[in-house]
């Protein structure tokens, strides 16, 4: 009986661990590891191409030890395309090593929607700005409705990006003459070449690293705008500033004449957009309008691309930027802590009191009570007489329900806000 | 010719006119209206509230230690507070009860009145300590050692002398007084506010409300200490004095009349006070009180008084001799209040720390 428990024991654990290391794909095992990875349910990529892709990934895979997958499924039904991506990858378990490594392209047959994403470790090389990439690289190929030359391009991206990661490179934007960042656009003429080309690199190295573009704009009036802000707005909008296809950037314009300045941020960078809120505009602003109140305008521009970066930095690792300066106190006092200390030492100040009252027993005696005879007290007289009314009317406060969601465009450029002033 | 009278409003003062349209009396400035008899009603009720305040006191013959009477009395007066004390020759007063001085000059006994009465102690002297004991029980602030590292000194049988009063009295009072009902419907809250103007008249009797008469008796502790049963009380004889000692009073008793009238006065208004019943609020408009058959007596009255001496501080203590009531301050632990100040405050803080969680992180 004993044999018998122990000998069943012993084989599931064997099936147990056989099942765990299987789940475990590792590089050794691809040549025995039978899988397609160009997927192609709607049939649009001729023969010979999926198999000279398909090469080129198992080359990369080996290479890399990073899983490439493209899918192209004949529609999506009207599912969101990155959410299909996400699930399909997780479905079929896909990936490299523990943390399921690898990069997936999905293209839809009927729309022409896609969704590129990054998983596990590879997450690093195939960061926000090189996602953004391969994006504008296939971009132009879906427009034309060349399925087959998007996957080559995401394919080669992909070998590329993991190549420049493996030498600790950022992928760059393929220089074809044109740079994708905007920079500092100097109608005014306030900078010097230096100080302008100064400016310039520190932005490239932002729009590499974050996707993100970064715009200073000088003039010397606001035109025929009434404010700096509706001006920044229409000229990042004809000038098709921004990065990617939500148009990220931010932007600061000034205006000498007035000395006008707005700041603004667009599109989805940085923590879904969340990093360039309100509040971080106000801290970006607070940090270099000093340096434009004393006509410093290369400090100024300075400390803004330099709080940018910071911000940008801060949000890669999942943080808000907080700018600790003198005049913002960084100190909050967490009432959930310190509310119940102060009842509490109420309570005990309250008690400990109690107990000194009693201390002292020698107290007077208001009244004469005591002395009162038995049954004396008679109510000889008494009258209530009702005088007048008041009715006071207060409006209900209806719990207002605010129904309705807002909702957020899953591509297009979104912002709000943006700040302006005077300096 | 007849008199005429300008009522007012009792909102706002001003004068009221009566409307023909609606028959009431309505008030030019803020628009209330008011039904004719209310307001007759609440000037008949003012006319008959008075706020005089009247006492009358009988006045007190006094009485004088007779010349037949055998006395053996000395009289002792304390270097010390002044204090005047007279006892028995074989009393031998040694020590001023009141501050505990032992430089007492004794000389003849130069008389003084006689009360008219007497409470006799009950309380023996052995049980002053014991009734000290018990009453150290139940006060937390209490240093621990008070009992064991105090010295008792001076334990004195006093009788007090006390101007006890009795009267009638006449009271009244009016007062504002409202009543508040809330609605609401679908779309608004409503308060109502009904404004009444009460009165009340009363009357009530009052006998043996005691005053000390000594200024050396303090009198918190001597407040503090009733009330004596006096139907106990006997008339006075000097053998009641044998062992115990006695004091001259210093101030008569138509000085300590006031304490006196000033309780009555306060008991009156709380009764009065008392029947006004039913409001959401009552504030008190005016009040008076008269007494009358105001009666005064001399009495005295039985007080153990001792002092109890705990690291360097005197700590004055009065017991009662009828009841054994006592009332006396006592010391401070520090250590002890913020043991209890941080242990309570610690208690409360981790119980308000696990009803947050238990209700808002679950």
């Amino acid at each position: 009986m004993k044999k018998t428990i122990t000998a069943l024991i012993l084989t599931c654990a064997l099936i147990l661990t056989s099942a765990l290391t299987a789940s475990c794909i590792s590089v050794d095992q691809i040549d025995e590891y039978i899988s397609v990875r160009v997927l192609d349910y709607a049939g649009v990529i001729p023969d010979e191409q999926e198999l000279a892709l398909e090469n080129e990934i198992y080359d990369t895979i080996k290479q890399y030890e990073t899983d490439v997958f493209v899918c192209i499924v004949e529609t999506l039904d009207g599912a969101d395309s990155l959410e299909y991506l996400n699930n399909f990858y997780d479905e079929y378990g896909f990936g490299i090593g523990d943390s399921f490594a690898g990069v997936m392209l999905l293209i839809s047959a009927d729309t022409f929607e896609y969704a590129i994403n990054s998983f596990g470790d590879a997450e690093t090389a195939f960061n926000d700005a090189a996602l953004s990439a391969m994006e504008y690289d296939i971009f132009p190929y879906l427009e034309q409705k060349d399925i087959p030359s998007a996957c080559s391009s995401f394919v080669y991206d992909a070998k590329e990006i993991l190549e420049y990661a493996e030498n600790g490179q950022y992928y760059c934007f393929p220089d074809d003459g044109e740079f994708l960042y905007t920079g500092v656009i100097d109608y005014a003429g306030i900078l010097t070449d230096e100080q302008v080309t100064i400016l310039d690199s520190q932005i490239y190295e932002i729009a590499n690293k974050y996707a993100c573009d970064v715009v200073i704009f000088t003039d010397n009036s606001l035109g025929d705008y009434f404010d700096a802000l509706a001006y920044l707005e229409a000229l990042y909008r004809e000038c098709d500033f921004g990065i990617g296809e939500s148009k990220s950037g931010i932007m600061l314009l000034i205006s000498l004449d007035d000395r006008d300045f707005a700041i603004n941020s667009f599109g989805n960078v940085g923590l879904d957009g969340a990093a360039f809120n309100d509040a971080a505009l106000e801290v970006i602003e607070d940090g270099f309008l000093p340096y434009l109140e004393r006509n410093d305008y290369y400090g100024a521009f300075n400390k803004f691309v330099s709080d940018v970066d910071y911000t940008l930095e801060c949000a890669e690792n999942g943080q808000f930027y907080y700018y600790n300066s003198d005049k913002k106190s960084d100190y909050e006092i967490n009432w959930t802590i310190v509310l119940p200390l102060l009842i509490a030492v109420l309570i005990g100040w309250i008690v400990a009191a109690n107990f000194k009252k009693k201390m002292d027993t020698a107290v007077s005696q208001a009244d004469a009570s005591y002395y009162l005879k038995q049954g004396s007290f008679k109510l000889i007289a008494s009258s209530d007489t009702f005088l007048y009314s008041t009715v006071i009317k207060t409006e209900r406060q209806e719990k207002s329900s605010s129904g309705g969601s807002v909702s957020m465009g899953s591509s297009g450029s979104s912002h709000s806000g943006g700040r302006s002033g005077k300096f | 010719m007849a008199e005429f009278k300008n009522y007012t409003c009792p909102c706002c003062a001003a004068p009221v006119a009566f409307d023909g349209t609606s028959q009431k009396l309505k008030c030019q400035y803020c628009g209330s209206e008011f039904n004719v008899e209310d307001i007759l009603n609440m000037e008949k009720a003012e006319q008959e509230v008075s706020t005089e305040k009247t006492y009358d006191w009988e006045h007190y013959e006094q009485r004088e230690y007779g010349s037949d009477e055998v006395i053996n009395l000395s009289e002792y007066t304390c270097s010390g507070c002044g204090a005047e004390i007279y006892g028995e020759d074989t009393t031998g007063a040694t020590i001023c009860p009141y501050c505990g001085n032992s430089a007492i000059v004794k000389k003849q006994f130069e008389g003084g009145l006689k009360p008219d009465y007497v409470i006799p102690f009950a309380v023996p002297k052995d049980a002053a300590l014991q009734i000290l004991k018990k009453s150290c029980k139940g006060k937390r602030l209490l240093p621990k050692h008070y009992i064991r590292e105090s010295k008792m000194e001076n334990v004195k049988g006093v009788y007090v002398p006390f101007w006890v009063y009795d009267c009638n009295v006449d009271g009244d009072a009016t007062y504002d007084a409202t009543r508040v009902t809330t609605w609401s419907d679908s779309k608004y809250n409503y308060t109502k506010t009904d404004h009444f103007y009460v009165m009340r008249k009363g009357k009530a009797g009052f006998c043996n409300v005691p005053v000390d008469g000594s200024e050396k008796a303090d009198d918190a502790y001597m407040e503090a200490i009733e009330p004596y049963d006096y139907s106990k009380a006997v008339n006075f004889d000097t053998a009641y004095l044998s062992g115990y000692l006695a004091n001259k009073y210093d101030y008569d008793n138509t000085q300590c009349i006031d304490r006196a009238n000033a309780r009555v006065d306060r008991s009156t208004q709380e009764l009065l006070r008392s029947t006004v019943t039913g409001y959401a609020s009552v504030t008190e408009n005016q009040s008076g009180v008269r007494s009358s058959d105001g009666k005064v007596r001399y009495a005295f009255l039985p007080v153990w008084m001792f002092n109890v001496r705990y690291r360097d501080k005197n700590y004055n203590y009065a017991i009662n001799g009828q009841t054994g009531k006592i009332a006396g301050e006592y010391p401070i632990s520090k250590g002890r209040y913020w043991a209890y100040l941080l242990g309570i405050s610690g208690i409360s803080s981790i119980l308000l720390y696990a009803l947050y969680y238990f209700l808002f992180m679950r």
